[in-house]
């Protein structure tokens, strides 16, 4: 037998109120509970939390620590894995069971089997039922990963063995498992996804069985209370499982009934079990019991009565099957029970609001009080649960034995809405005969309603009197709850009896028209009956004339005789007119205080006669008495014949004309109070005497302040006055004067500092606000200097002084240090340019010198420059930054671009020949440009006789002259202007000609160089031609 | 191999006898001299007459000086040098147009202008 497995992951645990009852259980697993110890750990730790069962529980036979009972909330953690109901006690266990489970598997995270097909391969078919032998097919889905390795399949065999490991490495990950083809294999499995420190993250359980070889776990658990009363039941629930792997059948379960009880019976959940109690002991059989299947059971025994305290009811319980067992350890449960008084507590209900029964001016209301199991049936509520509680609200009280009482309160509302049916229409006849009216009594409406003090209420009340005609009458219902009906209506007619009559209209009353002793009443007309003659009414007053107050009966009168009346009631509402005399103010001789007085007498006028004044004085005295110093008031009060009253006051005022005298308290000369800048004092109190008595003596002080608050340093001024009861007053001064003794104290801020402007100077920052200065008074606080001077560079100290008003002083210094951090500023000359000298190099200039600054406090500010003066550069821009510096080490600096540029032509050397060309036979000679050129120089540039060219060839001859032949071209600058032709040839009448070659050549500037050569053709050979200027020209083509 | 004694003598004896023979011929020439008539039937005045030797571009001045040789008139040249065998003559007219002819030394010669005579004008 297996013990009860509380989940999957837990299977060597015992779980809730139920105890493994096998000692040998226990030993046979010692092993597996010690490789299972760090699952358990864990579990073991959460379910001695939670598993605070109400019942006790016991091991068998070893005395191992029992649960103690505990609230019946909190319960066990137990799974169902059978099919059957569960019943209320199965629910109460199984209460917040999930939200206990500790081995939840994370999120997403699974193990599930499956079937494996002939080939060995794992299939989709998910199976929990396999035979020894077979193959096994677990899938883990959503596990962690990771290295090392975070999860691995532990197949768990039914003794809690691990039978196999397999890291878990990717997801899914699938792991096929042989189960081992021998009889010890069967039972329950589990294949779980343990985490490295043995967490159960994800399980799945399964069965192995032999088909050939059925086998079953049968596990057996109780749960009953710790304590019992004598004299009261005591229940035994039995919780039945079958393990597996196969059904169990002719399951049998015996109980002895415990000693000190008597049987009263057993319940169950369902009917797999049939129960029968013979000679002591209660069995309970059942055909057979599927694997996995749980059924509780109760078995109920009574305590008798008289046990005594202490005493223990023991019940030991035994199942078994005709099916093979696999562990019997578990199938056997021994528990006990303590006979123990235990005071009863009785719970009320919160207190109760329910509408009436229908129709019923009460409610049935049921409630039910709860107890501790203690109060047996001795649990009193009156009103008892099922009661008639009528509207309104009932206190319930509960009491039981061991005078547990409670109480709650049970509201009944009417919600009911009244209904009202009306009577039918009513007829009646004028009565008396011509009066034009009858009174009518009709029959009360019909209330309908749970109320029965519920009324009717009509607008015309049965009784009273209805016109001749038609009167509709509107009623409705309402109850005590303030419900009402909709209204019902029905008709009163008063018929005629005929003949003529005459009717009056109602009585009036109005107030009287304002200053007039009546009113101007306008009543409607009489009114006749249809069966009078014609004829004409007449009024003993007539309408809209002046009625006098009170009330006036009016007499109608048809001039065929018939008469009514009826009556005008004016109401004198307006209160007389009342004047007071002056006021009068008398002056007591010197030293009397009293004074008799005629003060006069008031008029009164109304509208109506009858007024009459009457005056009283305040102190009650007589009016025309004698009336002390002061203001006396006397009401003066008229009263019309209505008793309508105005009253108006006159004061009568005796004047004390003597002054009082007045004595002020010495002046006060003292040092202030420590710390503060004022003196708590007490001045004293100044003394007023007057022969009529002092009204009072006051003190004022010259700053306002109440006498008691404390006096500042300096004079402050009392004015003290008495005042006698005329007012008449009497005046002293006395001064309070509060010395300083104490002088301040102050601290300047930090040393501060601030960069010099434009003139090199800074103001003196204001110290005075940042300096700390304390004083019982006020002191004020300067500096010196004062804030905003403007101070050069350098440290300047600066003295702040506190000075409280009576000229003590202290002064502190701070530094204010005025600081350089300007640079100058530098202006280069404009950018300039050298020649390139023979080595094509130019010096760089002195910009330094030519440089403009300026600064805010250095005069002389030193200037530089890189690189410096005469440095000598080659061709191109260079920069040179000039630099000024201040005595303060501030800088700046500009640049000027100077630029080396070659302007040096470059230099043809020739060789000096100056050919002759004889005869002048016309015929053209070349000259190639090698023929006279012998080299080129230039400073910058590298240069070869290669880069001269014939720029320009002159002849000192017309191309064409006289007896020079007839030739023109006399000159051809060949292409590439490397050569030249000239012709040999001069004029026949000339002194020879002379031609002269231009060369050219340009360095990489651009600048260019040249010389010239000649070449001449003398008229006759051996002189020298003349060269008498170009007169005919030919330029080369050749830059 | 070196030759003979013999064979050496007689050839210094061959230059030396050549040397001598150069000698006595330059010596004949140099002293040589002749005239030249200059017939101008050019039909243009002859302004200027230069001459050298043949072979040689050793030109003289105008042999004419100042004066000029009148289409239709002659001029004679006298001790014309010779040291070769031959003498070229430019005579020139007023319009810059050269005439050229080659005489031979050793005789009087005549060098007719005629008017169809090429005149080299340097067109």
């Amino acid at each position: 037998m297996k013990s009860f497995i509380g989940n999957p992951g837990r299977r060597s645990r015992q779980i809730g109120p139920f105890k493994r009852n096998s000692m040998n259980r226990v030993a046979s697993r010692a092993t597996l509970l010690a490789l299972t110890c760090v699952i358990g750990l864990v579990a073991l730790g959460f379910y001695s939390a939670s598993s605070a069962a109400p019942f006790h529980s016991s091991s068998n036979g070893n005395g191992s620590a029992l649960n103690p009972a505990s609230s019946p909330s909190q319960t066990a953690l137990l799974r169902r894995t059978g099919a059957s109901t569960l019943t209320a006690a199965e629910a109460l266990w199984s209460f917040r069971t999930s939200s206990y489970l500790p081995f939840l598997p994370p999120a997403g995270e699974s193990v599930e089997t499956f079937a494996v097909n002939g080939s060995g391969q794992c299939t989709t078919t998910p199976k929990s039922a396999f035979a020894l032998g077979e193959k096994a097919c677990a899938v883990s889905t959503g596990a962690l990963l990771g290295s090392p390795i975070q999860r691995r399949f532990n197949w768990v065999n039914s003794d809690g063995r691990l039978a196999s490991v397999t890291d878990i490495t990717t997801s899914p990950q699938v792991n096929i498992f042989q189960i081992p083809n021998v009889s010890t294999a069967r039972g329950s499995w589990l294949v779980n996804a343990t985490s490295p420190d043995g967490a159960v993250k994800a399980s799945a359980a399964f069965s192995v069985s032999d088909p050939a070889a059925p086998a079953v776990d049968l596990s057996l658990n109780m749960a009953n209370p710790l304590q019992v009363n004598a004299n009261a039941d005591l229940v035994f629930t039995v919780r039945v499982a079958n393990q597996g792997p196969d059904n169990a059948a002719g399951v049998v379960l015996t109980d002895s009934t415990p000693a000190d009880t008597t049987f009263v019976g057993t319940a169950q959940g369902g009917s797999t079990f049939s129960c029968v109690n013979a000679s002591g002991t209660t069995t309970c059989t059942a055909a057979s019991l599927a694997k996995g299947a749980e059924v509780l059971l109760t078995l109920t025994y009574h305590v008798n009565s008289g046990v005594a305290d202490d005493t223990i009811i023991s019940n030991t319980i035994d199942v078994s099957s005709a099916t093979t067992e696999l562990d019997s350890g578990d199938n056997t449960f021994t528990s006990t029970s303590t006979v123990d008084h235990v005071a009863c507590v009785i719970s009320c209900p919160s207190n109760i609001t329910v509408g009436n029964d229908q129709d019923q001016y009460y409610a049935t209301v049921t409630y039910q009080t709860t107890d501790n199991g203690n109060c047996g049936t001795s649990t009193v509520s009156n009103p008892p649960s099922g009661s008639h509680f009528p509207v309104g609200t009932t206190l319930v009280t509960s009491g039981g034995q061991d005078g547990a009482a409670c109480s709650f309160s049970v509201t009944v509302n009417d919600t009911q809405t009244p209904s009202i049916s009306c009577p039918a229409d009513v007829t009646a006849t004028e009565s008396p005969a011509g009066s034009g009216s009858a009174i009518v009594n009709y029959p009360a409406p019909t209330v309908t309603d749970n109320d029965p003090q519920a009324t009717a209420t009509c607008d015309h009340p049965s009784g009273s009197s209805f016109p001749v005609g038609n009167t509709t009458v509107a009623c409705t219902a309402s109850d005590r709850a303030g419900n009402t009906s909709t209204s019902c209506s029905f008709t009163v007619t008063v018929e005629s009896l005929g003949g003529c009559t005459l009717g009056c209209p109602q009585d009036i009353t109005v107030n009287n028209d304002a200053g007039a002793c009546g009113a101007v009443v306008t009543y409607p007309e009489a009114t006749s009956s249809q069966d009078c003659a014609a004829g004409t009414v007449t009024y003993s007053q007539a309408s809209g004339t002046s009625f006098a107050v009170g009330t006036t009966t009016v007499t109608a009168t048809r001039s065929t005789g018939e008469t009514c009346t009826f009556h005008i009631t004016v109401v004198d509402s307006e209160a007389p007119q009342v004047t007071c005399p002056a006021n009068k103010t008398v002056n007591a001789p010197a030293g009397q205080c009293d004074v008799t007085v005629n003060p006069g007498t008031a008029t009164a006028t109304d509208q109506c006669a009858g007024v009459t004044v009457a005056g009283a004085r305040a102190d009650g005295g007589p009016l025309n008495g004698s009336y002390h110093v002061g203001d006396t008031t006397i009401v003066w009060t008229a009263t019309d014949a209505a008793g309508n009253t105005s009253s108006c006051e006159q004061i009568v005022t005796v004047k004390d004309t003597t002054a009082p005298t007045i004595s002020c308290p010495p002046n006060i000369n003292q040092g202030n109070d420590p710390g503060t800048c004022s003196a708590t004092l007490d001045p004293g109190t100044a003394t007023g005497s007057d022969g009529c008595g002092i009204e009072s003596v006051k003190g004022t002080r010259s700053d306002g302040e109440p006498l008691d608050a404390p006096y500042p340093v300096g004079t402050t001024t009392i004015t003290w006055v008495a005042t006698d009861q005329s007012d008449n007053t009497a005046t002293c001064s006395q001064t309070v004067t509060i010395n300083d003794t104490e002088s301040p104290t102050v601290t300047a801020p930090a040393d501060s500092s601030d960069s010099a402007d434009a003139n090199c100077q800074a103001p003196v920052p204001d110290y005075v606000s940042g300096s700390t200065a304390s004083d019982n008074c006020t002191p004020t606080v300067t500096q010196s200097p004062t804030a905003g001077t403007m101070v050069g560079i350098g440290s300047h100290a600066v003295t702040v002084t506190a000075t409280d008003a009576a000229g003590h002083s202290a002064s502190d210094t701070v530094v204010f240090t005025v600081n350089d951090t300007t640079a100058p500023t530098v202006t280069a000359p404009a950018d300039s340019s050298a020649s390139a000298d023979a080595n094509c190099m130019a010096p760089v200039p002195d910009y330094a010198a030519s440089s403009t600054t300026a600064d805010n406090c250095d005069s002389s500010v030193t200037v530089t420059q890189s690189p410096a003066a005469g440095t000598m550069v080659g061709l191109g821009p260079h920069t040179v930054t000039v630099t000024a510096t201040d005595d303060a080490g501030n800088s700046s600096s500009d640049t000027v671009i100077f630029t080396v540029n070659d302007t040096t032509g470059p230099v043809i050397t020739t060789n000096g020949q100056t050919p002759s060309m004889w005869p002048a036979n016309h015929k053209y000679k070349t000259f190639l440009v090698t023929d006279f050129v012998t080299g080129v120089s230039d400073n910058c540039s590298t240069l070869g006789v290669g880069s001269v060219v014939i720029s320009q060839v002159t002849s000192d001859e017309t191309e064409n002259g006289n007896g020079d032949g007839n030739t023109s071209n006399d000159i051809v600058i060949a292409a590439g202007c490397k050569s030249v032709q000239l012709r040999a040839e001069r004029d026949g009448g000339g002194n020879g000609r002379v031609y002269t070659i231009t060369f050219k050549v340009t360095d990489a500037a651009g600048n260019v160089g040249t010389k010239t050569v000649t070449v001449v053709v003398p008229h006759n050979p051996g002189e020298t031609p003349v060269d008498n200027g170009a007169h005919y020209t030919v330029n080369g083509t050749c830059n | 191999m070196k030759r003979s004694r013999t064979t050496r003598n007689l050839g210094r004896l061959v230059i030396v006898c050549a040397a001598l023979f150069t000698l006595a011929a330059l010596s004949s020439a140099r002293t040589a001299s002749t005239s030249v008539n200059i017939v101008n039937n050019s039909g243009k005045e002859l302004r200027n007459l230069y001459l050298a030797h043949a072979n040689d571009d050793d030109w003289s001045g105008n042999q004419l000086g100042s004066s000029t040789i009148p289409s239709g008139q002659s001029y004679t040249l006298s001790n014309v040098a010779c040291d070769q065998s031959q003498v070229k003559l430019i005579g020139e007219n007023l319009d810059g147009c050269f005439y050229y002819t080659v005489i031979s030394c050793g005789g009087n010669a005549t060098w007719t202008i005629t008017a169809d005579a090429p005149a080299d004008c340097g067109s």
